[in-house]
């Protein structure tokens, strides 16, 4: 059951009802869940980790990936980071295969807003979106394979706020009656945090698994490369990875932020292998400015065997949580034909709508985090050889499942979960791979298809539980709430 | 006791709106079978009246099924009490006489045939009151089940009867706290359902002797209205009180079965072949009748593969006739004047499936005196998730822990203005109890009809709807209050 399923409305009250325990407990218990919830941190944006785009083309197949369109969205913005070339470079971006923008690209950061209404969209459709960088003024293709660096650190749709279509009720403050107008507005404060919560999507994770980094000395070959904003108290930035050090000396796996070395792993030497939690406090950067992330692998000396192997790395979360979680602290619980002085039961009352206030303002204070969407990194591969390849490498991965829905767009696509068995290159003749002990298939291999589905009909795919898709064409996979 | 009060009785039935005499009526015998179990409490249904109407050879001559009877009695040339209001349901002609069965409202609604949309959230019963709103096809219809279930069956509010002067039978519905996530009915049997959904939410069902179908929820079932008749040592001749510990419980359980909306996906698929007539008969038109596995909250879409002689797609809009939660019936007109084939109807929508299934516990002896004694709740598809399964194991622990005496009253003068059900209190100067608070939870008339058995128990020492915060109420420092269930 996603975490979500223990939420319920609050069945609104009439003049001359009895009041109810159950109501209220119904009430507080949603109120827990909603501070529980409110207190979550999400996944860092991820722009790349494989680089397989052949660079002596123009255009340059930059990025791909995509999100879910709700009805209220405005506004898509990519964030970028560029060292520019020629000066000439032009920055496209394409939804669902029709160009929706063509700019100029700045040196520095760049901010491109894209605009989404107006354009027929129907709420849930799935958007494609692909990143082409260009230059018109050089020939189709490019033979000097001259190319600038550009770093995407932001890839979102917004707001999410304006997703739902009633306004904040506001909380009540119960005095000398108990007001069937003020209880409906505090059960409806309620229902509102619900879907607020909601609306906020969660991509899973362009997963490493196994991927080979280099074997030659000085050489720092990046891994992955993402961004995160740093939001209301909302700073530590974690990633839990694992390494095989294979013949390497002195290989460090570094975490990067903004260009700088901020957390180092090593040196490692061959035949280390294990797992990592990095865990980066960022608290010191600036609130809400989108922050360049890069993990790297740096050789600081000569591999001691004569036919070097690479390392293997993988990565299996990216994300931002809380600095510190403090949990509210409940009103008291109300039992059956619990015996209570109208203060009592008042402040009760009154206590519920606080945290329901309190909820609401650390939404407010969070805008990275709940009205700010990020986009779904799409798999690495340009063509068909390449997704094919990349398949077991980079899954979408979601540690840890926390929502019921899941939308999905793509071809042959599965959801897997359950204990995992990882067959090495020995085994495999070829790559490593890794399955699960449960498989279904979500979308046929006849054709591209969306689909949303109820994680809650998967047996044994509790809360909590890890799982990924599988498949050679996903473009599009986004957890929500309910 | 009652020996010197003289009765006339009379039998009614109504043709054309207006109440005339029973052809040939002889007599009347009502008998009221109470559901009531020793507690006297039981939820669900109180009361299933039936009346065995004698009537001379004369046959009636209209059609008898189901035509509205009442029976009536007048003491000492008094006003005219309705004792009995219902349904004629069986005639039985022996050769030397006539007798008709007559049953309850619940033999009409029992009959009727209803669906309703997914409700979410919705009480199973709102009150009935003289400005509710309780056609379901009104556009502001907010009205709980009950009141739906009871309006198809011919039912019209107590409250509006000016308005509604010639309902089958009329009903009075308190509100009802209880209020199941998900909620529906489909055309099943509509009483069962009835009693299924009060059940679920504690209280009572009954008709009382105007034949007013009227649930009670639970905390009222203590409380006084108006000024109640009270049974004194003059009114009867013998009590009789009576205990059992076989209602006595330490524990409850109930199970429940969590509904969620699931996403938007096929609901339905049909892929046997089915002929579309041509324009020329019948219009071209197909009626289906579709039941779906799962309640829907939204129909997305409906679509029907039509093709012709040679396997051309031919595009056919899908009409929807009428549409409930589980039902629906839909129509396909084929425009064209040659026939042609349906090969697949599909329909896309929200189902709100199972996905969870749980037991609550109410424990009154949690540590065990060794004399457990655990009520199992029969299971009910309104009890959808832990609160109101815990909700109510407490209710029914509450009104059933103490296993309560049922007195009954002998040689009591035949009055027809008491009913099952009623709130009355009860005097016994022997045994030192005054104005004890109690239900009639059962009738028995004496043959010669002058005197009657009445069946009580005791309300007192449950909860009450005036102890508790009531919405709309306002109050100052001092007040203390319970919270209900």
């Amino acid at each position: 059951m996603g975490i979500f399923s223990s939420y319920q409305d609050a069945p609104p009250a009439a003049d001359g009802a009895d009041s109810s325990a159950t109501d209220y407990m119904r009430l507080w218990r949603n109120g827990r869940l909603l501070d529980m919830l409110s207190l979550r941190g999400r996944d860092a944006f991820q722009a790349h980790s494989e680089r397989p785009e052949p660079v002596n083309t123009n255009p340059l197949e930059y990025w791909n990936g995509g999100f879910v369109f709700r009805v209220g969205m405005t506004t898509a913005t990519f964030v970028l980071v560029n060292q520019l070339t020629r000066g000439t470079e032009r920055f496209r971006v394409k939804f669902n295969g029709v160009q929706v923008a063509d700019v100029l690209m700045t040196a520095g950061t760049q901010v491109v807003d894209v605009t989404l209404t107006g354009r027929g969209y129907a709420d849930w459709l799935s958007i494609e979106v692909n990143l082409e960088i260009h230059d018109p003024t050089l020939p189709a293709n490019n033979p000097q394979g001259i190319w600038g660096r550009y770093e995407l650190i932001v890839a979102c749709v917004a707001p999410l706020s304006t997703i739902l279509s009633t306004a904040w009720p506001g909380t009540p403050t119960f005095t000398s009656a108990f007001s069937t107008a003020l209880w409906n507005q505090l059960a409806a404060a309620s229902d509102w945090l619900a879907l607020r919560l909601s609306v906020v999507p969660m991509p899973l994770l362009q997963s490493i698994l196994f991927a080979t980094g280099e074997y030659w000395l000085n050489s720092n070959k990046t891994l992955w490369t993402g961004g995160v904003n740093r939001s209301g108290g909302v700073s530590r930035f974690v990633s839990y990875i694992k390494y095989d050090i294979v013949s390497n000396l002195q290989e460090s796996l570094r975490f990067k932020v903004n260009g700088s070395v901020v957390s180092t792993l090593g040196p490692l030497n061959a035949g280390q292998r294990g797992a990592h939690l990095y865990q980066i406090d960022l608290s010191g950067y600036p609130d809400n400015t989108p922050l360049r992330l890069e993990w790297d692998s740096f050789i600081a000396s000569d591999p001691a065997t004569p036919r070097p192997e690479p390392s293997r790395y993988s990565l299996y979360s990216a994300a931002l949580v809380p600095n510190s979680v403090a949990f509210a602290a409940m009103p008291a619980p109300i039992d059956f034909l619990q015996d209570l002085t109208w203060p009592q039961f008042r402040d009760r009352l009154n206590g519920l709508s606080a945290l329901f206030a309190a909820i609401k303002a650390r939404i407010d204070a969070n805008p990275d985090l709940f009205d700010r969407g990020s986009m779904f990194r799409g798999g690495y591969g340009f063509d068909a050889g390449q997704r094919e390849y990349f398949q077991f490498r980079h899954r979408p991965f979601r540690q840890r499942r926390l929502g019921n829905l899941l939308a999905v767009r793509g071809k042959g696509v599965t959801i897997n979960w359950g204990p995992g068995t990882v067959k090495a290159p020995a085994e495999t003749g070829g790559e490593y791979t890794a399955e699960n002990q449960y498989s279904e298939t979500i979308i046929p291999n006849d054709a591209v298809a969306s689909k949303l589905i109820s994680l809650d009909t998967l047996p044994g795919l509790d809360v909590g539980a890890a799982y990924n898709l599988g498949g050679a064409d996903i473009r599009l996979a986004v957890e929500f709430l309910r | 006791m009652g020996s010197a009060q003289s009765i006339a009785y009379r039998v009614q039935r109504r043709v054309s709106g207006s109440w005339l005499a029973f052809p040939g009526a002889l007599g009347y015998a009502v008998q009221l079978q109470s559901s009531a179990d020793q507690n006297g409490l039981a939820f669900g249904s109180a009361v299933a009246p039936k009346a065995t109407i004698r009537a001379d050879a004369q046959t009636l001559n209209d059609a008898w099924e189901l035509q509205p009877v009442r029976c009536q009695a007048a003491v000492n040339g008094g006003a005219w009490t309705t004792t009995f209001r219902g349904f004629l349901t069986e005639q039985d002609d022996d050769g030397v006489g006539l007798s008709y069965t007559a049953g309850g409202v619940d033999e009409r609604i029992r009959r009727a045939e209803g669906s309703s949309p997914l409700l979410y959230r919705r009480p199973i019963a709102t009150e009935t009151t003289a400005l509710s709103i309780e056609d379901p096809a009104d556009p502001d219809y907010r009205g709980g089940l009950l009141n739906r279930i009871a309006w198809i069956g011919g039912g019209r509010p107590w409250a509006q009867q000016i308005t509604y002067p010639n309902a089958d039978f009329y009903y009075h519905l308190d509100g009802a706290t209880f209020a199941p996530e998900w909620s529906w009915i489909d055309g099943e049997d509509l009483w069962a359902e009835a009693l299924t959904i009060v059940q679920a939410a504690g209280g009572q069902l009954y008709q009382d002797q105007e034949g007013v179908l009227r649930y009670v929820q639970p905390l009222s079932l203590a409380s006084a209205t108006g000024s109640p008749f009270t049974f004194a040592n003059s009114g009867y001749g013998r009590a009789r009180a009576r205990k059992s510990v076989r209602k006595n419980i330490t524990a409850v359980t109930c199970r429940y079965a969590r509904r969620s909306l699931q996403p938007t996906q096929e609901v339905y698929r049909d892929e046997a072949p089915q002929t579309l007539p041509p324009s020329t008969e019948n219009g071209g038109i197909l009626d289906l009748d579709i039941a779906l596995q799962w309640p829907i909250w939204r129909y997305e879409q409906i679509t029907a593969n039509v093709v012709n002689y040679g396997g051309t797609p031919i595009p056919l809009a899908v009409t929807i006739l009428s549409q409930g939660a589980q039902r629906l019936r839909v129509r396909i007109t084929n425009t064209l004047n040659e026939p042609l084939q349906l090969t697949r109807l599909t329909i896309t929508g929200q189902p709100v499936t199972v996905t969870e299934e749980g037991t609550a516990r109410y424990d009154g002896d949690p540590f065990g005196s060794g004399a457990t004694a655990t009520l199992r709740v029969t299971d009910s598809i309104y009890i959808q998730n832990a609160d109101d399964a815990r909700r109510v194991c407490r209710v029914l622990y509450d009104f059933y822990q103490t296993p309560r005496p049922l007195i009954t009253l002998s040689d009591v003068p035949y009055n027809p203005a008491r009913f099952v059900g009623e709130y009355v209190r009860y005097t016994n100067t022997r045994r030192s109890i005054s104005n004890l608070g109690c239900r009639i939870v059962n009738l028995r008339i004496d043959r010669s009809g002058t005197v009657m058995e009445v069946d009580l128990v005791p309300v007192t020492g449950l909860p009450t709807r005036t102890q508790l915060f009531r919405f709309g109420e306002s109050y100052s420092t001092g007040d203390t209050r319970k919270v209900g269930y």
